[in-house]
């Protein structure tokens, strides 16, 4: 400790430099981590809040909900007795009261559930849907479109308007913002038919795209329906593994090459400390010790570092817009802090190989 | 009182397939109190002798007894605990860690031995070498002769009985050897402990109590 710390208070410019890679490196390492999980909560926020351990979609759909759906009556006789929630679920792009500029359009997902159902949404603003053509909103629309309470959203596949009554927590399904609703207003027949078709078409709900299950509970099915986790099926929405094997490799490769990087520098450093580790050998101070030194320099290198890194993380995430997909998780910061730790007293480890190979003969030649 | 023991001691080295005897077969003893120098062209071997002296290389044959304990045959271990406190080092180009200042170079031996740091002793050597002025800076502050003279004040620290000396007059001027030189003397008479000085320099040799000369490997006493 004594000598780490006397030589980083005599040699505070060359320190401050290593510092700063290891500032830069891991920021660009936390902020890559940030996107990663904002884009990853993109797609997937809606599906963990519906507390499912399953899912049961149509045979055939490819695990996809879009292209799954179910007869009602089957699927009531086959879940009867256990914990389920309907679920039907459409995707539309849609405008703000009316208006069909660019600011107002968006890309939506329709959640449709009964109102008792476990996957109802908590309501954070405003209340629950009570009447029809009414639904609850996910906050980040608030947030990222300024949608309010009052205002309508008029689906553009259908021209369905739905009112707006309330908000929920954040809620996104393949990068898209979810409004909540009831079961009808949210059934393929409802998406497909325009008011002028017929008069009540979205009364008749015969079909639903999927029912999720609560429990872990063995299942068996008799007719033609697929079973999967809820895993499963998030691996499987569209682009999600893409992105999250991308975010993953480039983290993975930064964390390596940036423990390369500083292992490098340290070596060289302590390369250049070669003579001064002679005349320490020469007086009677053991490689150990040295070599102790040299590690604890490494540690309160990365370590501050790794910390201006992680503050600086969390400084940007409160001047980037709410548009970006930015989200910090603490137990993934804390993970990928304890691997660059990790890794770069791997690093260091070839200094101190190369301080037990200092010969104190060659101070004295 | 015998403090170091060569009973023919030689060295030999292998370079580029060729055996070179760096020492050739030498015998003598030290004893407490004496100032000895070492002289002799580069080359001829004075620094092997020194290293082996402080237990730094093995010889190939012969053996070394240090206060009555075979040096030769000694595990690396116990030679780095054997110079830590019975051994000191003052060399050329100082035995001082750069970026400690004067007075952490003495806090450094009491934290390696994880003991209470004794200001009072370092505080007396830096007064004594007339350098406690410049506790509070770093070596490459100090002039060559104030250098030198904080090497010696390490190395006296752990009260060593055997102090080893490789040029410490080599980047002095005159005056300033004169009085490391005497400096030195009186430290080893002083304190009854046992100086070797390696050394270039023949207005040394008139303080020291015997002169040993090596060339080519052989040494021979000249007084």
């Amino acid at each position: 400790m004594f000598l780490a710390l006397k030589e980083i208070k005599k040699e505070k410019g060359r320190f401050l430099l290593i510092i700063s890679i290891v500032v830069l490196i891991s920021y660009l390492v936390y902020f890559l981590l940030g996107l990663a999980y904002g884009l990853a909560l993109d797609n997937t926020t809606a599906i963990y809040r519906l507390q499912a351990k399953k899912i049961i979609l149509a045979d055939g759909s490819n695990k996809n909900i879009q292209s799954s759906l179910i007869e009602l009556e089957t699927l009531q006789q086959e879940l009867k007795g256990l914990d389920y929630s309907l679920i039907n679920l459409g995707r539309s792009s849609a405008y703000i009261n009316g208006q069909k500029d660019d600011r107002h359009t968006i890309s939506l997902v329709i959640i449709g559930s009964e109102s008792n159902a476990k996957i109802a949404p908590t309501i954070l603003e405003g209340r629950a849907v009570m009447q029809d053509n009414e639904a609850v909103a996910s906050i980040s629309l608030k947030h990222e479109k300024d949608l309010a309470i009052g205002d309508t959203i008029k689906i553009a596949m259908n021209e369905k308007e739905f009112k707006v009554v309330g908000f929920t927590s954040e809620a996104k399904y393949n990068t898209s913002s979810v409004i909540y609703t009831d079961l009808e207003n949210a059934s393929a027949a409802s998406m497909i038919f325009k008011a002028d078709d017929t008069k009540e078409p979205i009364k008749i709900l015969k079909r639903v795209s999927a029912a999720v299950i609560h429990t872990d509970e063995p299942i068996t099915l008799t007719s033609n329906l697929e079973i999967i986790s809820i895993q499963d099926f998030i691996n499987s929405i569209p682009g999600y593994q893409a992105q999250i094997l991308t975010f993953g490799l480039m983290i993975i490769f930064l964390v390596l090459i940036s423990s390369i990087v500083l292992g490098v520098f340290l070596y060289i450093i302590t390369i250049q400390k070669k003579q001064t580790f002679g005349i320490m050998k020469v007086q009677g101070i053991s490689s150990s010790y040295i070599s102790k030194s040299v590690l604890l320099q490494t540690l309160i290198v990365s370590v501050s570092g790794l910390f201006i890194g992680i503050s600086l993380t969390y400084i940007t995430q409160l001047f980037l817009p709410v548009r970006v997909p930015f989200k910090i998780d603490l137990l993934f910061i804390i993970a990928i802090t304890l691997l660059m730790i990790f890794t770069t007293i791997l690093g260091a480890l070839f200094s101190v190989k190369s301080v037990a190979k200092v010969d104190p003969l060659e101070v004295l030649n | 009182m015998e403090i170091m023991k060569f009973e023919q001691v030689y060295k030999n080295f292998i370079d580029n397939g060729e055996t070179i005897q760096a020492l050739k077969e030498t015998s003598f003893t030290l004893h407490a109190g004496e100032l000895v120098a070492i002289i002799g062209p580069s080359g001829s071997g004075k620094s092997t002798l020194l290293t082996m002296m402080g237990g730094l290389q093995r010889p190939t044959g012969g053996k070394i007894t240090f206060k009555g304990q075979a040096l030769d045959t000694m595990d690396e271990d116990k030679r780095n605990i054997l110079r830590f406190d019975e051994i000191g080092f003052i060399l050329q180009a100082s035995n001082l860690v750069p970026y400690l200042t004067i007075e952490e170079q003495f806090q450094l031996v009491d934290k390696f031995e994880k003991r209470k740091y004794d200001k009072a002793k370092s505080e007396e050597l830096m007064k004594k070498m007339d350098i406690l002025k410049r506790r509070n800076q770093y070596p490459s502050d100090l002039s060559g002769g104030e250098r030198q003279r904080a090497a010696i004040c390490r190395a006296l620290y752990t009260n060593p009985s055997l102090l080893l000396a490789d040029e410490p007059t080599a980047s002095l001027d005159s005056k300033k050897a004169m009085d490391v030189i005497k400096l030195m003397q009186e430290i080893t008479r002083n304190s009854n402990r046992t100086t070797v000085l390696v050394t270039h320099d023949d207005r040394l040799l008139d303080y020291c109590d015997r002169v040993f000369k090596i060339v080519d490997g052989i040494l021979t006493q000249e007084r």
